[in-house]
């Protein structure tokens, strides 16, 4: 049997557990559905004096709202039932047996309930913007990507998060409740940093959950945020991509650690 | 049951499951933000943007400029007693009046059908629709895919006056519904295609169970 063979038995089997039927069409649906009925152009209307990259920032962002809450629901209860499930039922120690390195079952789990999900996100959400802004989002898709990729950043941070507790406890259900605690926690985190630059008018607090959370850069810089805040700290697009950088090598080195953890440290 | 048709399969009832959104969404009302009636005079061989004060208001004009969104479009319903064209301009009026001032040298209001096709020449990309209308009504939704400026022109290169009426309505929606439902039309019968052979499959394990 080759290398690729156990790799791709792996694969399809976590993906036929994650996205059983009719998970998969469920979730597709409402990305559909929260990509569309909650785009809202509305506030741009006042951007025609501004750039067309503030534009096309303003659009894209205007679209993932809604589906990055179902995004990361999708990948938590992957990561957290996918994995911790096949910890706890002792999947992953038949998967053992199989001719491949630990890191290859981890990364075929991985593709499963990260990579399936965010394949169906980024396809969803890049046909809408062709379908409702094709004008606005073809000329500047370089801040498209830079507004996707700033604001996946958080969610697949957390991801990284439920993956080493997942490791460390082998249970889903508990994951789960972790993750969704720090999804909220990051929201109220954000807020307060901002409550905090503004009392203290200085960027320091802002900066700082920017490495974690850089959508709230790119949300300086394109001044999405009031005037008020401008004042406090406007980021230059090389410092937002910086911050981008940043966020993703802390990204890397959760699922390093993991990698490592699953690898070399696992006992079934 | 093969590992190609499961991926197919799945693909398809995906596909079914999107058309469905897509159908749904086309389906969402859309919410009216300002409409207007009335009637331009134009005059032979000049050009007018579309006037919302009535004739008996002249030589007071208030032409018709507004600021779209992809989410937001113009329904027009244009009858003319001659034969016309009508334009749609992804700019505002005193863009255009700008610019042949500039070309003209002259700072007055220029309205000669001529000055309108070298501005129409030298910005092609200004043209988001255009019709010629016969003594007949014609009917548009127009619906921008960026956001910028609209106005509407009527252009007559004849030797008699023109009457042109108007009724236009603005309206905001979800996503522009005819694009959407002929994505979702496309669409289903794909995912249907590719998921019987999974479905049938299925059933027949199931039946067989």
């Amino acid at each position: 049997m080759g290398k690729g063979k156990p790799f791709l038995e792996v694969l399809s089997s976590a993906i036929h557990e994650d996205y059983r039927f009719p998970f998969l069409e469920l979730f597709a649906f409402l990305y559909a559905l929260g990509t569309f009925v909650f785009a809202s152009f509305g506030g741009i209307i006042t951007a025609t004096g501004t750039t067309n990259e503030a534009i096309a920032y303003s659009t894209t962002s205007s679209i993932i709202g809604a589906s990055m809450f179902v995004f990361v629901i999708l990948v938590f209860k992957n990561v957290a039932y996918g994995l911790g499930g096949d910890l706890e039922k002792g999947i992953i120690q038949t998967y053992f047996s199989y001719p491949l390195k630990r890191s290859g079952i981890l990364t075929a789990k991985l593709l499963s309930a990260i990579g399936v999900a965010l394949l169906l996100f980024l396809g969803i959400q890049i046909s809408a913007l062709y379908i409702l802004a094709p004008d606005i989002v073809l000329p500047q898709l370089s801040t498209v990507f830079i507004t996707y990729a700033a604001t996946l950043s958080s969610a697949l941070l957390i991801a990284g998060i439920m993956l080493l507790v997942t490791l460390g406890l082998r249970r889903g259900g508990i994951t789960l409740v972790v993750g969704i605690i720090l999804y909220a926690a990051m929201g109220i985190i954000t807020s307060i940093a901002m409550v905090v630059s503004f009392a203290t008018k200085s960027p320091l607090a802002l900066q700082i959950i920017s490495v974690i959370s850089p959508s709230m850069a790119l949300q300086q810089h394109y001044g999405g945020m009031s005037d008020i805040f401008s004042s406090v700290w406007a980021p230059t697009l090389s410092e937002v991509i910086l911050y981008i950088g940043a966020s993703y090598v802390i990204v890397a080195s959760l699922f390093v650690l993991g990698y490592i953890y699953f690898s070399r440290r696992l006992n079934l | 049951m093969s590992r190609r048709t499961t991926i197919l399969g799945r693909g398809g009832t995906v596909l079914i499951a999107i058309s469905l959104a897509l159908i749904l969404v086309s389906f969402l009302p859309s919410q009216q933000m300002g409409s207007g009636d009335g009637i331009t005079d134009v005059s032979a061989g000049t050009f007018s943007p579309l006037n919302r004060f009535p004739p008996f208001f002249a030589p007071l004009n208030s032409y018709y400029d507004t600021v779209l969104t992809p989410q937001q479009g113009v329904e027009l319903e244009l009858t003319a007693n001659g034969t016309i064209t009508a334009y749609i301009l992804e700019v505002n009026t005193q863009t255009i009046f700008n610019w042949i001032s500039e070309q003209q040298q002259v700072p007055a209001r220029d309205l000669n059908v001529t000055r309108l096709e070298e501005f129409l020449e030298a910005h092609p990309n200004a043209i988001g629709w255009q019709h010629e209308i016969n003594k007949e009504t014609i009917k548009h939704t127009y619906i921008p895919t960026k956001v910028t400026n609209v106005t509407i022109v009527y252009s007559n290169p004849s030797s008699e006056n023109i009457g042109v009426n108007h009724s236009y309505s603005e309206k905001t929606f979800t996503a522009p519904s005819n694009k959407v439902r002929d994505i979702a039309f496309w669409t289903t019968p794909i995912g249907i295609i590719l998921a019987i052979p999974w479905l049938l499959n299925n059933w027949k394990q199931r039946k067989h169970k």
